[in-house]
């Protein structure tokens, strides 16, 4: 595979350290083989994107690294701190001192935006830092304004998730997810269940994310957002990883059949 | 009725309106007991282990089928003879907290399991504890929803205190039956109780109507949220 770095990053201390690294790490639903021994490491400000046909596994290894599915084999490393090592023969951490890292360590975005309702898009955002982070309100009301504008919802940060629209919602679990400042954003296809017109308004604030040098790991069915902001592209087939390198590089001149099988079928849809 | 016969029947209400104090006061002290006993039973009943969720079951559906009045004489009776002596105050409040405590509880659970179950995940990945989660997400959502179904239950609550004055509580019931037996006015003293009972009655639901709307402008009716109300919800 490909080693590249976040284009204007320069290397400091730490630097060589993988935001996340996953070691054979496998899972199971049933006897249905989901990750089959995957092996990945993720640089720090890294954007990587990951595709796939639907039920290949990309949600799964998501849930996986951040804890909502346990794993049944492998280890997981987030920056450089090891949170589940199941090998035969390794000492695993707590899952105590697991949840611990993770909630430093990483956020998650979902299809179904997930916002809590009964609380609005100010209160969602602050909800994290006040009551995870025990942030003072203030600072913490401050800092969600700041997102929500970051995210261009100022206006909008005294509604309720029922009374904003779908690329709205969107983008206020993206500032709710970054309240807690992650290393590592996960975003799992995150404009999927948006109106084609919606789609722009995520993605825009996710590129500037990208910008920023978020670290990310984008499962999306874009591919214009794979090609122009992604520094992978990741090709998952059967829980495992068919193909990867750079973005425009597999798009145009993918190596493996199943790949190109793939792209020949999203790429005529779109 | 003469002007003596309207004297004599204005000297109860006094009398009547300090029972009439003990109930209007034991209702909210008994149901927020209740609720906070049925949050514990809803949470206990979504528990993942078995060896927490089937006694709970069981308790439930063990006060749910007993009289309220049963329940009133163990606490008060039962107790005492067994070497737990409690005021009959206590006693009261015990007894309705129990069995009120197990109707809310299979009324908090529904409302908990009318909770989009992605609300969880939400929570996690922000890095809250289970307990955060109950708190923050779940409960401040099942309890909307099932707000006006505890409603009806306040008022059945205000009602069931009533049974109090069985053990000597010294609410309206308990003294109406005391000035009745001194003086056999029944019909007029059991107007006078009627008439309070009524206008309490009344007031309370109204309030509690009115406050129920406050808090349900927080939750916007959109088609989704409609459709995280338990249907039990629709019963009032
Ligand atoms: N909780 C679950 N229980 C059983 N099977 C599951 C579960 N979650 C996912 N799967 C299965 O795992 C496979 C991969 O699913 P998923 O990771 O969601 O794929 P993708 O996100 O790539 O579409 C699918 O076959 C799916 O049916
Ligand atoms: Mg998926």
């Amino acid at each position: 595979m490909t080693s590249m770095t976040p284009a204007g990053a320069s290397p400091g201390p730490g630097d060589d350290i993988p935001a996340v690294e996953l070691i054979g790490v496998s899972k199971r639903f049933g006897s249905n083989m989901v990750l089959d021994s995957v092996d990945l490491r993720v640089r720090k400000g890294e954007i990587l994107v990951v595709i796939g046909p639907s039920g290949s596994g990309k949600t799964t290894l998501l849930r996986c690294l951040i804890g909502l599915v346990p794993l049944d084999d492998g280890r997981i490393e987030i920056d450089g701190e090891c949170v589940v090592d199941l090998r035969r023969g390794h000492p695993t951490p707590s899952a105590r001192t697991a949840e611990a890292i993770r909630r430093r360590k990483l956020g998650m975005v979902f299809q179904s935006f997930n916002l809590f309702p009964h609380r609005t898009a100010l209160e969602n955002v602050m909800e994290g830092p006040v009551y995870v982070r025990h942030a003072p309100r203030d600072q913490a009301r401050a800092d969600a304004e700041r997102l929500l504008a970051q995210v261009g919802l100022a206006e909008r940060r005294h509604h309720y998730p029922a009374q904003l629209s779908g690329g709205q919602q969107q983008r206020v679990a993206i500032a709710r997810a970054l309240a807690m400042k992650p290393e590592v954003i996960l975003f799992d296809e995150v404009t999927s269940a948006l109106d084609p017109e919606l789609t722009g308004e995520v993605l825009a604030v996710m590129e500037e994310l990208a910008e920023q040098g978020q670290t990310m790991i984008v499962v999306t069915h874009e591919m214009g957002f794979a090609r122009e902001v992604g520094d992978r592209l990741l090709f998952m087939d059967q829980g495992r990883i068919i193909e990867q390198g750079d973005p425009r590089t597999v798009l145009d001149a993918p190596q493996q059949d199943r790949t190109r099988k793939f792209l020949s079928k999203v790429l005529h849809t779109h | 009725m003469n002007e003596q016969d309207l004297q004599r029947l204005l000297g109860y209400v006094p009398d009547l309106a300090g029972g009439l104090f003990y109930t209007i006061v034991l209702t909210p002290i008994a149901m927020a007991s209740a609720t906070i006993l049925g949050v514990l039973f809803a949470i206990g009943l979504n528990a993942p282990r078995r060896i927490i969720r089937t006694p709970i079951q069981w308790f439930i559906e063990v006060a749910r089928s007993i009289p309220e009045l049963v329940h009133v004489f163990i606490w008060y009776e039962a107790f005492a003879i067994m070497g737990l002596v409690l005021p009959a105050i206590a006693a009261g409040i015990g007894a309705l907290t129990v069995v009120f405590g197990a109707f809310l509880g299979e009324v908090i659970r529904a409302g908990v399991l009318a909770v989009e179950p992605t609300q969880w995940e939400s929570g996690q990945v922000l890095g809250m504890s289970r307990w955060t989660i109950w708190r923050r997400v779940i409960l401040p959502q099942a309890l909307r929803t099932v707000l006006p179904v505890w409603s009806s239950y306040y008022i059945s609550m205000y009602k069931a205190t009533a049974l109090l004055g069985l053990i000597t509580v010294p609410d309206l019931l308990f003294r109406a039956r005391g000035l009745a037996s001194q003086n056999f006015r029944h019909f007029e003293i059991y107007t006078i109780v009627l008439v309070l009972y009524f206008i309490v009655g009344k007031a309370s639901l109204a309030i509690i109507r009115r406050y129920e709307r406050r808090l349900r402008v927080d939750v916007p009716k959109s088609e989704e949220l409609t459709l995280l109300r338990h249907p039990l919800a629709d019963h009032t």
